[in-house]
């Protein structure tokens, strides 16, 4: 079994402190950034030994913001509660013609993707929102063209060869999806994995309710929030061979795991397809617990030992 | 008595002369002379205040006590001075509504920040315990409140749904293990007895200990109530229970802001003969262009479900997010829609969308008296 910490991991109070004192003028940029990178790497160091890293996105406000600097009279907008939780990210409003500029793509990348020197091994790992995720929090432009925007930023992504792009997408979980809605998926994913790049999808917090139409999707990883989802209800049609992005690092409460359910996964599918990821946005829950939530998940994992 | 009351939803911004001297911090000119410019505003003679300010750092406990006691004067009288009926000292008592409560109950542990939105993050408890309420915790707000306020005073209170679900349950949710089979079940089980825990043993006590000190408004804060979809019926049932057999003892009011209104219908109708005001936001969905029509008045459309119950109508008619002066013409027109649509304009009650507290206090100000003067433009 493998880590794989997904989306945007929490910030630390130090980082929270220096931000609200960014907004208020009383630090620079540079300060800020700074302490941006001590985050980062501080991140870098939890991940020592996974396979796949990421940057930990702590200088995302929300998996929307960074995308009106790459996309020409793209702005901010009011706030959306995220789901059903107690977060709001802010729409983002775009024209119906919005597109990349390619000119800036790999800036962008530079910028919120960074690379780092520790890990140098191990492969990296992007965090976008998914296709239907991106329109419920954005206004002005229709899915067929959000598809052709995220189109253009994974090619950005995948030039770098280590690159796993991990799509988030609530929404398979959260309602029924249209039939028009699942044709544009598909074919976002299909004319993506002609790259030949991984792609994985990492959907939490709700029961999966399009559940055939998600596994039958060609990505590389599937994810399935297992604090709303039954192992009976879930893994006997999961697809055979493919990669399990279980979420058992509960978002939702400060608590440690009890780690017996790994026991219960390995019975169902083979250890190297699994990998042990956060049930929903690890934002959620302060950086001193998520770091002991996954010290503590480590050292299971390294030791195969599950029974705490 | 007078109809269509106007009245605030709880925060105000606290001045930095109340809040530096907290922290540790050394008072500067401006600190000083925004006590000084709004003491001769509010007509107050604040020498004590002034007097301990001008140290400028290290104030003892008892100043800070003074430093608290005089912000709740200053607040109440701005919100007098502004014209409003029903008045609150804008939580200067307070640190915020989800820490104030639960600093004063036993079985909570502080976890840290996390984000609510853009670089704003509060701090989050974690309920590792039984939930015991140690005492009251407005009793003694409210007696300094009380001591210096002339109007009418409508105490704000954070409710059992919204306290349970901004906190971490490592309590009622102990023995929830993942991928169960009724993991589901679970946990919806564990967050109702946690909430209706919060109802019986933290909120009902503080309604009870404040109706023996004579208070007549109580509004119940309940931002989460549309969270979750499937939980309604919980928020709806929680209320029931904090309020018990004190329903038509005191008026009582609901704030819910920000949220997505329709799904509360017509669940919220139970609340009648429980609440008597539902007060929503409504001004920061709405435009700013004068008139009476629905193309006008979009953020208001929610309205036409009040036609089903007989619940005052609390209308948000300020945006409180924006520095925007509404003008008293603006809010006479949204109250005039308003009252068109219920078909009764004696069901109004006047405020802000919420709480102020991310507006300047000559912004707050400014728009509190423009809403009275709509207020009276429209309904006399």
């Amino acid at each position: 079994m493998e880590i794989l910490l997904t989306g945007q991991y929490p910030r630390s109070e130090a980082l929270i402190e220096a931000s609200r004192r960014f907004d208020r003028g009383l630090i620079s940029s540079a300060e800020l950034k700074n302490h941006q990178d001590k985050d980062r790497l501080d991140f870098e160091e939890l991940q020592k030994g996974f396979h796949i890293c990421s940057s930990g996105l702590f200088n995302w406000a929300d998996l929307m913001r960074p995308f009106q600097e790459i996309l020409p009279g793209a702005r901010c907008g009011p706030l959306k509660r995220f789901y059903e939780t107690n977060l709001f990210w802010r729409l983002l409003e775009l024209q119906e013609s919005s597109r990349i500029d390619e000119s800036k793509i790999e800036e962008w990348i530079k910028t919120y993707f960074p690379s780092s020197s520790a890990n140098s091994q191990a492969r990296r790992l992007y965090n976008l929102p998914f296709l239907y995720l991106f329109k419920e929090y954005s206004q002005g432009c229709n899915m067929e063209n959000i598809a052709l925007i995220l189109e253009q930023i994974v090619r950005g992504l995948f030039v770098n060869k280590k690159s796993v792009v991990c799509f988030y997408e609530p929404a398979f979980g959260a309602r029924e999806l249209t039939e028009q809605e699942k044709t544009l998926g598909r074919l976002l994913i299909e004319n993506l994995k002609k790259e030949g790049k991984s792609i994985y999808l990492w959907s939490n917090f709700y029961p999966l309710k399009n559940r055939k139409f998600y596994f039958s999707l060609p990505v590389d990883g599937l994810g399935v929030d297992f604090y709303a989802n039954s192992v009976e209800e879930i893994l006997p049609d999961f697809p055979k061979n493919q990669t399990l992005l279980a979420g058992v690092l509960n978002t939702e409460s400060t608590a440690l795991e009890d780690l017996s359910f790994l026991n219960q996964l390995k019975e169902n599918i083979s250890a190297q397809n699994i990998f042990l990821t956060p049930n929903g946005p690890s934002e959620l829950i302060p950086r001193q617990v998520m770091d002991q939530k996954v010290k503590q998940l480590k050292e299971a994992v390294y030791a195969e030992k599950f029974n705490p | 008595m007078r109809k269509n009351l106007t009245h605030e939803i709880g925060s105000l911004a606290k001045p930095s002369w109340r809040t530096k001297p907290f922290l540790g911090k050394t008072l500067d000119d401006r600190d000083l002379c925004h006590a000084e410019d709004w003491a001769k505003k509010l007509d107050i003679e604040s020498a004590e205040l002034l007097g301990i300010l001008a140290k400028r750092h290290d104030f003892s406990q008892k100043d800070k006590e003074i430093i608290s006691r005089w912000a709740t004067i200053y607040a109440l009288l701005l919100l007098e001075k502004a014209g409003l009926d029903l008045v609150w000292d804008g939580e200067q008592q307070r640190v915020e509504m989800y820490e104030y409560p639960i600093q004063h109950l036993s079985g909570f542990v502080f976890k840290g920040h996390v984000r609510s939105f853009d670089n704003k993050y509060y701090r989050r408890a974690a309920c590792v315990d039984e939930i015991v309420l140690n005492e009251p915790y407005h009793v003694k707000e409210y007696g300094i409140i009380q001591q210096f306020a002339k109007k009418r005073i409508k105490i704000p209170i954070t409710g059992a749904y919204t306290l349970m679900d901004w906190s971490y349950d490592e309590y009622y949710s102990q023995h929830l293990l993942p991928g169960k089979s009724t993991i589901r079940e679970d946990k919806r089980s564990a967050r109702k007895q946690f909430a209706i825990d919060l109802a019986r043993k933290v909120i009902y006590p503080n309604l009870v200990a404040l109706c023996a000190q004579g208070v007549q408004y109580i509004q119940i804060d309940e931002p989460a109530a549309t969270t979750k979809m499937d939980e309604i019926p919980l928020v709806i049932e929680a209320l029931k229970e904090s309020i018990g057999d004190l329903a038509g003892k005191v008026f009582f009011s609901l704030h819910i802001c920000f949220s997505d209104y329709f799904r509360l219908f017509p669940y919220l109708n139970e609340l009648e003969g429980f609440v008597n005001e539902i007060h929503f936001e409504f001004a920061n969905r709405d435009t700013k262009e004068l008139g009476c029509s629905p193309e006008q008045r979009v953020g208001y459309e929610v309205l036409r479900e009040f036609t089903q119950n007989r619940f005052f109508v609390g209308l948000g008619v300020l945006d409180v997010h924006s520095d925007f002066i509404e003008p008293p013409e603006l809010i006479r027109d949204r109250i005039l829609y308003a009252a068109k649509i219920l078909g009764d304009a004696d069901r109004l009650m006047i405020a802000p969308d919420c709480g102020l507290r991310t507006r300047s206090w000559e912004v707050a100000f400014t728009k509190l008296r423009h809403m009275v003067k709509g207020r009276d433009l429209a309904l006399g």
